[in-house]
């Protein structure tokens, strides 16, 4: 999987200064208002909400995968977040801090699209000394280098 | 029709959230998406075998069931003719994309 097609630099949020999940979220999907992916950035926050209701997407290890299927989202999108530690409650209850995101915007008409970078992208955070590293990155371009391969 | 392929269209998006659970927490049993299976169970049992058989087949090839917007297919991007989408208003044809043949939930 060509992960640099999906993650311009400017989809790599580093050390965001969020205090909450909907502050997160925002910071988030700003990159992918900015360059046309999401069309309305409250319809696709109001999605992704949704979903996280139905089942949440935090593994363990204080990682998230917030996505969403939109007719506001134009095309398949990625955004890599990473805020300091202790992170930020994401878990519906609000007990369970993340310090690493995964967002991925899917267009309502392909809402399989994302699947196999769904796939891509559990199969390097189960990888504990690859999340280290990732959470530890201070460029984008380190960030893509650990995601671009399947192990490493 | 609406109705069915309202459900379909639920059906579709509750199992992809199950596929995703399975890719995202591997054999992790969450509650939520026993909730989830337990709907899954009630919407296939309330659809017509014959139409469910159909919905399986193309969900083998990726989503059963798109929108039609402004006259396209949102499942293959192409127009479907004025006088098919006439029929199935209708319903005097099945919601069926003449194109590629996914399961069609027109607007309006």
């Amino acid at each position: 999987m060509d992960i640099n097609l999906l993650l311009p630099r400017e989809h790599v949020v580093l050390a965001a200064a969020a205090a909450d999940r909907a502050a997160l979220l925002g910071f988030l999907t700003a990159p992918l208002v900015v360059d046309g992916t999401v069309t309305d950035e409250g319809e696709f926050l109001a999605e992704v909400e949704r979903r996280e209701q139905q089942v949440t997407t935090q593994v363990a290890g204080g990682i998230a995968f917030p996505h969403a299927r939109s007719h506001c989202v134009r095309r398949l999108g990625l955004v890599v977040g990473t805020v300091e530690a202790p992170g930020v409650p994401f878990g519906v209850d609000g007990r369970e801090w993340c310090r690493l995101f995964l967002l991925i915007a899917i267009p309502a008409s392909a809402p399989t699209a994302h699947l196999p970078l769904l796939k891509h992208l559990t199969g390097i955070v189960r990888q504990r000394a690859r999340v280290a590293r990732l959470l530890a990155a201070r460029t984008p371009a380190q960030v893509l280098r650990l995601l671009a391969t399947p192990r490493g | 029709m609406r109705d069915l392929l309202a459900s379909l269209l639920e059906l579709q998006e509750l199992e992809i959230i199950l596929e995703e659970c399975r890719i995202v927490h591997g054999d992790v049993r969450l509650p939520a998406a026993a909730d989830v299976e337990v709907r899954v169970q009630h919407l296939r049992q309330s659809v017509p075998p014959p139409l469910l058989r159909r919905f399986d087949a193309l969900r083998r090839l990726g989503p059963a069931v798109v929108h039609e917007q402004g006259g396209t297919c949102n499942g293959c991007h192409l127009n479907v003719p004025r006088g098919d989408l006439n029929r199935m208003r209708r319903t005097a044809a099945e919601w069926v994309c003449p194109n590629c043949g996914r399961y069609l939930m027109l607007t309006g």
